[in-house]
């Protein structure tokens, strides 16, 4: 983090009120970084995988066939955009838009790290690196992530094929079986965060001892990350799951090729065969994202001790994804395809009730902790939970602002204390 | 009032959902379907009876106490009309259930998930009964006809049963939204610059006893209302589907649905009606309108029928049009023909529950293998072939036409008598008409059965009946006598309405 | 926190992501639109079936088992969205009233597994579907009966529907196959 350098940014720069100005940061920044990684994401996973498979993999385009992508990228605008017989030439046209459009779209509540600043009062603060910092951040990723079914599957109808109308129907049917196992993993570290904001979720990490009584160096460190603060169960569910989500291998059989040809996007041509890939791609990082920020402790460095506390949080964030993109790359070598029905076992009989189980389990724990927290004379610093600390109010209403007084939703929300029902029967 | 208290007060209805998740869940996880059979019966049967004790149970302290009491924050209420209908629902869920097995084996559709699905259909209407808030209502309408949607097409490889299970869909589906869409509009015709607007029926009715004079957009939500609670009872213009889904149904269900739907649909359109009858002079003239084409559309359309599920479908449709009497006697802004109204619905109700459910199970008895008995030919000389048939259907006849010893009649005369209390002698009167002309039919069946010669005169081998659709048969025709001598033993429902919670 | 305009506000830097991406999509379609070259030919416009002429319209009857995983789907879906804000604001109850969440929800999840068992128990679930017929339906074993093969419209007997091809191409046989592919490849004017 960057506040451990006790460096903090001034949060008025003249008229300016620059913690407004973060989102459009982070929006430079992400997007910025995934156009340039793109083309690499596919350099990185032939290589990676030529390694793996004992073969030279692209060597031809500059050192390393480091430019191959960059070709091939080329190469893919001056191809012919060819429109095959009897598709539906409008569907066919938006489907492969809605992919890319949801796909960028769903990495808008990805928090990259935690500004520091200090107003003129010399309060300091912090403000999540994040285009959208909303309070349902996590929310707002799992829907975009899962209405990009439509462009596959709107792809497979529109393309009259018959590949293609198998695979864009497979590929819903995954998306949509994963997405509850995948919804109900993540669940189970929003129990332990009591938040749907992302930066919260990571600050809870960053708060949090691995367990009552470890010694505060480990505070925040990479044992105290809700990876193993949830009971690891969660954290191999939604691996899974995210790779199901993405349709990629071994979870492939939309575009299986030995049965399918290239599924949904057998038709395409040209630049929008390339627009699913993209599509893929950035599906890919923003997932792995989430995997990073949800389950292991997103800009967090790993010890809170000095050689990792030099390194930014962003870049801390983007090894943690970067690391989700090799696990991608590592289990396509390694596993080999799945059977239909066993891939939808996987999903149904498997994670989904284990998932569940687990969310009770958890919340069953917690509240067993609490009874002994509040039988015990003076509670533990556990017991409490996770005080959410940093809060912002970026938005362009707020450019010559005040910096916000930092609201604490308090544990004492209002809820209806009992069950009380009120006479409301009374006949006059 | 605590949560375990809450709880208490819906046992019955707890009771039978944990009955039908449990056939369910034992039916679908258990291999041998043999096992399964009798599990699944028995089970629902001991189910329903536990609820049919504890109801009684609650509705003798009930009587005992007078006292009406709200649960879950005022949106459900228990008193002792709610428990009369949960007793009746349940008897009549008893009845289907024993009626069904021997006909579903016959017809090979003999799964647990029939069982369940009448569970949770009457648990449906049991909450119909006892919701005292508009959300309530729709949710348990939704519980009811869900479950009912599925039954009528259970047949599932039958023509008609799946056309009768998506007409039926389709018009509930419709029926459903205008429900609540009338929902909507009365949460927003009853606010008040001061406060927003309500669906609680209690505090709908003191709104309305305040503030006196309805907006336009409180009557438009009663009328949608109206229109959704007609549907699912089944009332003339909104009857449409009726017919061709009791036709096309598995009869058994046919029988549980004629009785146990309209069941719940009266019980909330009563609670309604009472809850809006301190303006009752907006809407009652429609409400009778609607009771006075019902029962001659019903009538008049069933004399017609050669079907005689048909024919029994349209019965079913003019029952519901006195019905719809009682309910307009009860609107009137006079306690006691509001009581004796009540009184006077529960025991019909009660009343039509044993006799429908004993009319479709002679058919069911009657019914061969693989084959439902339809037309009325098909009963030609029964009294040669199969005396207790036929003169079991011939008292479920005459009690149908509202003639004298049996539970229809009393049930009749008591809607007759409230309706004159209530000060609506035109409506008595148009009553009376109609059943006249009811009894044609009625009287054209027991004709053919009596006296008519058989084609052919040997016994004719029905499948083996099962002791329960006897059981059904002889347990109907002992209510129906019983009670059609001495109303008086049912006392308990005629008292229906001493304590409701709303006065008009 | 939740409520005042800074958090409506914080959407608007998303609606400008969103706009972002929507640019960067439509520059790829219109691009490549606009650089390929365009040679349409009737065989390169033929739907691809591994080389074969492709049979029959594409847009058919799919299998049953994708509406039901759909509609499981739905329910499974809306039972996740319930569980969501209970677990946000789990952690802050006080000791009584979590006891009295965890039990709620804990009868919520208990009903929904209940439907989880009968779908498991009833073979919604598995792929394959004579297993389904035989836990189905134990008392009719006409389902089991061997059933007449699926025709493809291939075999000797059926006739085989192939798509009209272009005017100026020989019909099969009348030319060589080389002469053929060659009038097939060419373009269409």
């Amino acid at each position: 983090m960057i506040g451990q350098l006790a460096i903090a940014f001034p949060a008025n720069l003249g008229p300016i009120y620059l913690p407004a100005l973060v989102p459009y940061i982070a929006l430079v920044i992400w997007l910025g970084f995934v156009l340039t990684i793109l083309p690499g994401l596919i350099w990185i996973e032939r290589v990676v995988i030529a390694l793996m498979q004992d073969r030279s993999g692209p060597n031809r385009v500059g050192p390393r066939g480091l430019l191959q992508p960059t070709a091939d990228v080329i190469k893919l605008f001056f191809k012919e955009d060819v429109l095959p017989e009897n598709v539906d030439v409008r569907i066919y046209y938006i489907a492969p838009v809605i992919a890319v459009i949801l796909a960028f779209a769903a990495c808008g509540t990805l928090v990259l790290d935690a500004i520091p600043f200090v107003d003129a009062e010399g309060r300091q603060f912090t403000v999540p690196l994040t285009v959208g910092d909303v309070n349902i951040g996590l929310l707002y990723i799992l829907a975009m992530a899962s209405l990009q079914v439509y462009g596959i599957v709107l792809a497979g109808w529109a393309s009259n094929n018959k590949y293609s109308l198998l695979g864009g129907l497979r590929a819903s049917a995954q998306v949509i079986s994963y997405e509850l196992a995948m919804g109900l993993a993540l669940l189970c570290a929003i129990l332990m965060a009591g938040s749907l904001r992302l930066g919260d979720i990571v600050e809870a990490q960053a708060t949090r001892l691995p367990f009552p009584g470890a010694p505060e160096f480990l505070r925040g460190s990479i044992l105290a990350w809700f990876w193993l603060g949830t009971g690891l169960i969660p954290v191999v569910l939604y691996t899974i799951a995210m790779v199901a989500e993405t349709n990629r291998a071994p979870f492939d059989l939309p575009e299986a090729e030995s049965e399918l040809i290239a599924g949904f996007h057998t038709e395409y041509s040209s630049m929008k065969f390339a627009m699913f890939f993209t599509s893929e791609y950035v599906a890919m990082l923003t997932v792995s994202g989430l995997n990073a920020a949800v389950f292991w402790g997103g800009w967090l460095p790993p010890l809170n001790v000095a050689p990792f506390t030099l390194i930014p949080g962003v870049l801390w964030f983007i090894i943690k994804v970067m690391m989700g993109i090799f696990l991608y790359t590592w289990l396509r070598a390694t596993l080999p395809r799945l059977r239909y029905d066993a891939l939808m076992a996987l999903g149904w009989k498997r994670m989904l009730p284990l998932a569940l189980v687990w969310l009770f389990v958890l919340a069953g724990a917690n509240l067993a902790l609490e009874r002994r927290a509040s039988s015990a004379p003076l509670p533990t610093p556990e017991a409490g939970a996770i005080v959410p600390r940093m809060r912002s109010t970026g938005g362009p209403a707020s450019i010559t602002g005040q910096p916000p007084a930092s609201a604490e939703p308090g544990p004492q929300t209002p809820v209806p204390g009992s069950m009380e029902a009120p006479a409301s029967n009374g006949a006059p | 009032m605590n949560y375990a208290a809450n709880l208490m007060s819906i046992m019955p209805v707890l009771i039978v959902l944990a009955t039908g998740m449990i056939v369910l869940l034992g039916d679908a996880c258990s291999a041998q379907w043999r096992a399964r059979r009798w599990y699944t019966w028995g089970f629902s049967l001991f189910g329903v009876l536990m609820a049919l004790v504890q109801a009684g149970n609650q509705l003798q302290t009930q009587m005992a106490t007078t006292f009406s009491e709200t649960a879950f924050a005022g949106s459900i209420v228990t008193d002792s009309f709610t428990l009369t209908c949960y007793v009746i629902l349940l008897i009549t869920a008893l009845l289907a259930i024993l009626l069904a097995m021997t006909y579903l084996e016959n017809r090979n559709l003999n799964l647990g998930e029939y069982y369940a699905l009448v569970l949770f259909s009457t648990a449906g209407g049991m909450l119909m009964a006892c919701s005292n808030d508009l959300i309530v209502l729709f949710v348990s309408v939704e519980i009811l006809s869900v479950a009912l949607y599925v039954l009528s097409g259970f047949a599932r490889t039958e023509e008609k049963s799946e056309e009768a299970a998506l007409k039926y869909f389709l018009l509930g589906a419709f029926a459903s939204g205008f429900l609540l869409y009338g929902i909507a509009l009365v949460y927003g015709g009853s606010a008040t610059a001061n406060h927003a607007g309500t669906t609680n029926l209690a505090d709908l009715n003191l709104y309305l006893i305040n503030d006196g004079r309805p907006s336009v957009l409180l009557m438009c939500g009663i009328a949608l209302l109206f229109v959704g609670l007609a549907f699912k009872a089944a009332l003339v213009p909104f009857h449409m589907w009726t017919p061709d889904v009791y036709e096309g149904a598995p009869t058994s269900v046919t029988a549980y649905m004629a009785a146990g739907a309209k069941i719940g649909a009266f019980a909330a359109l009563m609670r309604v009606c009472s809850a809006l009858a301190p303006i009752g002079e907006y809407w009652l003239p429609a409400v009778q309108t609607l009771a006075v084409l019902t029962m001659f559309g019903g009538n008049i359309l069933a004399v017609v029928q050669d079907n005689v599920k048909r024919m029994l479908a349209y019965s079913s449709i003019a029952h519901a049009g006195y019905l719809l009497v009682a309910v307009s006697a009860a609107s009137v802004r006079n306690e006691q023909a509001h009581n004796a109204a009540m009184g006077a619905m529960a025991f019909y109700l009660m009343a039509y529950a044993v006799m429908t459910m004993g009319a479709f199970g002679v058919l069911i008895y009657l019914s061969r293998k693989g084959r439902d008995l339809q037309t009325i030919e098909d009963l030609r000389g029964l009294a040669r072939t199969d005396t207790f048939a036929a003169y079991a259907m011939l008292v479920f006849m005459l009690s149908l036409g509202g003639i004298p010893p049996t539970m229809g009649f009393m049930g009749k005369w008591f809607i007759f008598s409230a309706t004159l209390q209530a000060g609506q002698v035109w409506l008595a009167i148009v009553m009376a008409l109609a059943s006249i002309i009811s009894i044609y039919y009625y009287l054209k069946i027991v004709w053919m059965m009596c006296f008519q010669e058989p084609e052919r005169p040997e016994v004719v081998e029905h499948a083996v009946a099962s002791g329960g659709v006897r059981a059904t048969i002889v347990l109907s025709l002992a209510t129906m006598l019983v009670f059609g001598i001495l109303p008086g033993a049912l006392g308990i429902l005629l008292n229906a309405a001493e304590t409701t919670v709303f006065r008009p | 926190m939740s409520g005042n305009h800074g958090d409506i506000l914080a959407y608007v830097p998303l609606l400008v992501l969103i706009g972002v991406s929507t640019a960067i999509a439509l520059a790829m379609v219109v691009g490549s639109f606009l650089l390929g070259p365009k040679k349409p030919t009737a065989y390169k416009a033929t739907a691809y079936e591994c080389g074969m002429t492709p049979i029959g319209s594409a847009r058919e009857r799919f299998p049953v088992k994708f509406y039901l995983i759909a509609m499981l789907f739905i329910v499974f879906d809306i039972e996740t969205i319930f569980l969501y804000p209970w677990a946000v604001t789990y952690r802050a109850q006080g000791y009584d009233l979590k006891i009295f969440y965890f039990a709620e929800m804990l009868v919520f999840v208990a009903i929904l597994f209940v439907g989880y068992f009968y779908i498991l128990g009833r073979r919604a679930l598995d792929w394959d579907e004579s297993e389904r017929a035989v836990a189905r339906d134990p008392i009719s074993p006409e389902i089991l009966a061997p059933r007449p093969p699926i025709r493809f419209g291939n075999e000797k007997s059926g006739p085989v529907r192939r798509l009209p091809e272009p005017a100026h191409v020989p019909a099969y046989g009348a030319v060589s196959q080389e002469e053929r592919i060659a009038a097939l490849t060419s373009r269409r004017e």
